[in-house]
């Protein structure tokens, strides 16, 4: 992609924000969302990183999941922190997730869908892109499990609103 | 097998306290009871920071936040939420079903809805956490870059000036200047070069909002200045960042090369004709070339020095042409402004310090992070709140805001609403967001002379009331801090203090005094100790310690001696020991290694 218009650049993101809405990212319907700032690393993200990964390949899992980076989520005591979001399940936040934690995320949340004890924080605000952009809560209307995955749009605003 | 709900109770300490094991207990007894284990997961959770209305517990996916908890309840959350699909009404935090009606009628007013229970409201980390940083479509997707279409195509640049006058949104760099004003007089000012300027220096120590910004979200700070370029008709700009950031300068300079690629920087930005580049600077790291003149001094080549003002920096800045210098919460904070619009930023925050602020609560603080509060938030919701009390269970001595330019904010000012007034107010200042929290262990004498001993090493030296006056203010607090302290010592830092308020040339050393002066005010008595007494109540000054040994309680086992690292401590075998005074180094080893207490420190 080059330089663009106005017109392209409107296209553009109506693009990835259908991709979005569809639950798929990359072709992905499972995304686990690791915290890669500055705190993240230092608490051993990249390694909680190399972990996941080799498990999900080791679990033949790697067609179904994306495993992305993102900022600082501002939880930097219980650093490292991963996101996932999936189909079945609520998206969740998981805080200290050293590398010894990342066979039990793989094992007990990915293939057992099962949420993982001792580990979940609470996301720390709502979501303004979510709710403001589309008149409050109601809308973005989520088939209720779906846990409706994201490139953050819904996977916050899943959070943000109820279930149907 | 797959679940329908998910329950999660919290297991932070304060939950915990409150019988959370036995919700927790309760609730999968009743699940088997009820025939439902295949229906429903009960989840044990870290802590929710909401803890005084502890326990929480949360039902997905409905989102159901109950609280005030009771273990006796677990029957009718089952019996309910999970059979029947219905919310226990009188549990839930927001008791009306009103939620969804409050937030549509706030969207409707164009204002933002502030019902959640989270006490955080984020719009400078809005993408924080959320989206990869390290790609611009996540952030396209995201409204990026919709302020700047929206700025060049839908609004005259004094249009976009008059939205963030009426915003009321101010400078978050620490002096909370009216961003809209600074805009307006770089346009009005007479030339055809100008410049745009993003102070992402963050020398306060304890703070690290602008990195985290910048780590997370770089893209909403480079349409900001994009938007700020429009608005002044400057077609260059500068991120002026610490080499200490490598991650953050990474990913600015990825999104910056993106940004490039896709036409929304550089020549002709999506055929607006609109031109504006912009390149990264890196600062070597002191504090100094924080401060606006002393940064582009530094941005021109130079060493980093203030100057003094008049001229201000929008008349007269970089090379001598008009420039904007905003921090980078200020600038974060711009797309949403022109977004939303001023309507909806001035329902957030207080009528004078609209917006939110983003704080690094950092210290003897369990929950300590970023946390971003609309203004008006107290002190209180977010230290015992958000930041879930002091560590340890010890007893909250005071909180440093506005960093080694700010002071002490005491118990007894807790509730006060945070603004840029409030507290200024309480002796202290907004400063750029370091918190840091502080417990009976701190002593103060001890943390001003940290302070002043940063101020001393980043004064740059060009003027004498801050060259001389850190540094003798230093020594006086050194010498109180091992028992060396005059009488007389107390006045003499109050005149040196106000001397170097009103004469110096910046406000480093405008600022520097207010650790020292603040705490002084708060905590006389405990100055006067040390001056008197040689004590220091907190046990933090090593040298005023003194450790000795009980001879009632010591049964003269040897342990301590054995530990002791300087040999200090003798004593026939079955004797009481004693400590040799002279040698001891106060390293504490002696009552760490007693099993009878017979070690006492004082
Ligand atoms: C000693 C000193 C250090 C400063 N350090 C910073 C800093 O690290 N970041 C920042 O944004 N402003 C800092 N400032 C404030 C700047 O001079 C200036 O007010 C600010 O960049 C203006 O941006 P704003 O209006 O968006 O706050 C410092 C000021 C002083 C006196």
């Amino acid at each position: 992609m080059g330089k663009m218009t106005l017109t392209q650049l409107r296209k553009h993101r109506e693009q990835k924000q259908d991709d979005v809405a569809r639950g798929k990212v990359e072709g992905k319907a499972i995304q686990v969302i690791i915290g890669m700032g500055t705190c993240g690393i230092a608490a051993g993200a990249r390694k909680t990183y190399d972990e996941i990964l080799r498990h999900v390949e080791e679990h033949g899992l790697a067609s179904q999941v994306l495993i992305r980076q993102t900022g600082c989520m501002g939880l930097c005591t219980v650093e490292p922190t991963v996101e996932v979001v999936m189909p079945g399940l609520p998206s969740v936040i998981y805080g200290k997730m050293t590398a010894d934690s990342a066979k039990d995320l793989v094992l007990k949340h990915l293939v057992g869908k099962r949420l993982l004890n001792n580990h979940i924080f609470d996301r720390p605000a709502v979501d303004i892109i979510g709710a403001a952009s589309h008149g409050g809560a109601a809308s973005v209307g989520a088939t209720s499990n779906s846990g409706a995955a994201s490139v953050g749009a819904t996977s916050n605003s899943a959070a943000a609103k109820g279930n149907d | 097998m797959a679940y329908k709900n998910f329950i999660l109770v919290c297991g932070g300490t304060g939950c915990e306290s409150c019988r959370s094991e036995e919700i927790y207990k309760n609730l999968m007894m009743e699940a088997e009871i009820q025939g439902l284990k295949e229906e429903v997961q009960v989840v044990r959770t870290g802590c929710f920071g909401f803890c005084e209305k502890g326990p929480i517990v949360k039902v997905l996916p409905q989102e159901s936040f109950y609280v005030e908890v009771k273990p006796e309840d677990a029957r009718e959350i089952i019996a309910e939420q999970v059979v029947k699909g219905r919310e226990v009404k009188r549990l839930l935090y927001d008791k009306g079903d009103g939620a969804a009606a409050a937030a549509a009628a706030a969207a409707a007013e164009g204002k933002a809805d502030l019902r959640s229970y989270q006490k955080q409201y984020r719009i400078v980390l809005r993408n924080c956490g959320v989206i990869d940083p390290e790609n611009i479509d996540e952030y396209i997707a995201r409204e990026g870059y919709e302020a700047l279409e929206k700025a060049l195509f839908e609004m005259k640049s004094a249009d976009v000036i008059a939205e963030l006058k009426a915003s009321g949104l101010r400078g978050r760099g620490g002096a909370g200047f009216p961003t809209g004003m600074k805009w307006e007089f770089t346009r009005a000012a007479p030339g055809t070069v100008k410049y745009v300027i993003c102070n992402a220096d963050e020398g306060d120590p304890g703070a690290y909002m602008d990195r985290a910004t910048i780590e997370g979200d770089p893209h909403s700070v480079i349409e900001a200045m994009a938007i700020c370029g429009y608005t002044v008709g400057a077609t260059k700009g500068y991120v002026y960042i610490r080499a200490e950031y490598p991650l953050a300068i990474e990913r600015l300079r990825i999104a910056i090369r993106q940004a490039e690629e896709y036409g929304l920087l550089g020549k002709d930005i999506l055929g607006s004709g609109v031109d504006f580049d912009l390149e990264i600077r890196l600062g070597a790291g002191a504090f100094v070339c924080g401060e606006e003149t002393a940064l582009m001094r530094s941005l021109e080549g130079n060493r980093g020095m203030p100057v003094p003002k008049p001229p201000f920096p929008a008349t007269s800045g970089l090379w001598k042409k008009p420039t904007v210098i905003n921090n980078v919460e200020t600038f974060a904070n711009v797309p949403m402004v022109i977004l939303r619009g001023s309507k909806w930023f001035t329902s957030i925050g207080t009528e004078k310090s609209p917006g939110t602020k983003v704080f690094a609560l950092t210290g003897k603080i369990n929950n300590s992070g970023l946390v971003e509060v609309p203004m008006g938030t107290t002190l209180r919701e977010i230290i015992f709140d958000i930041g879930g009390g002091i560590r340890n269970n010890r007893k909250f001595k005071g909180v440093q805001t506005g960093g080694p330019s700010g002071g002490i904010i005491v118990e007894k000012d807790l509730d006060a609403p945070i603004s840029y007034e409030s507290l200024t107010a309480l002796g202290s200042m907004m400063g750029s967001g370091g918190m840091i929290v502080m417990d009976e262990d701190d002593c103060v004498v001890d943390v001003s002379k940290f302070y002043m001993e940063f101020c001393v090493d980043e004064s740059c030296g060009k003027c004498a009331p801050c060259r001389i006056g850190t540094n003798q203010m230093h020594s006086i607090l050194d010498r109180m801090t091992k028992g060396s302290g005059e009488p007389s010592d107390l006045a003499k830092l109050e005149k040196i203090g106000q001397a170097m308020t009103k004469a110096s040339l910046c406000m480093l050393g405008g600022s520097a005094a207010n650790p020292t002066l603040s705490t002084i005010r708060h905590f006389r008595e405990e100055y006067e100790e040390h001056i008197r007494d040689h004590k220091c109540r907190a046990g933090s000054c090593k040298t005023l310690l003194r450790f000795s040994i009980i001879p009632e309680k010591c049964i003269g086992c040897g342990l301590c001696a054995k530990r002791c690292p300087v040999q200090c401590i003798a004593g026939e075998k079955k004797v009481a020991h004693v400590i040799d005074q002279a040698k001891c180094i106060k390293c504490g080893e002696c009552q760490k290694s007693c099993k009878f207490g017979a070690v006492v420190k004082s």
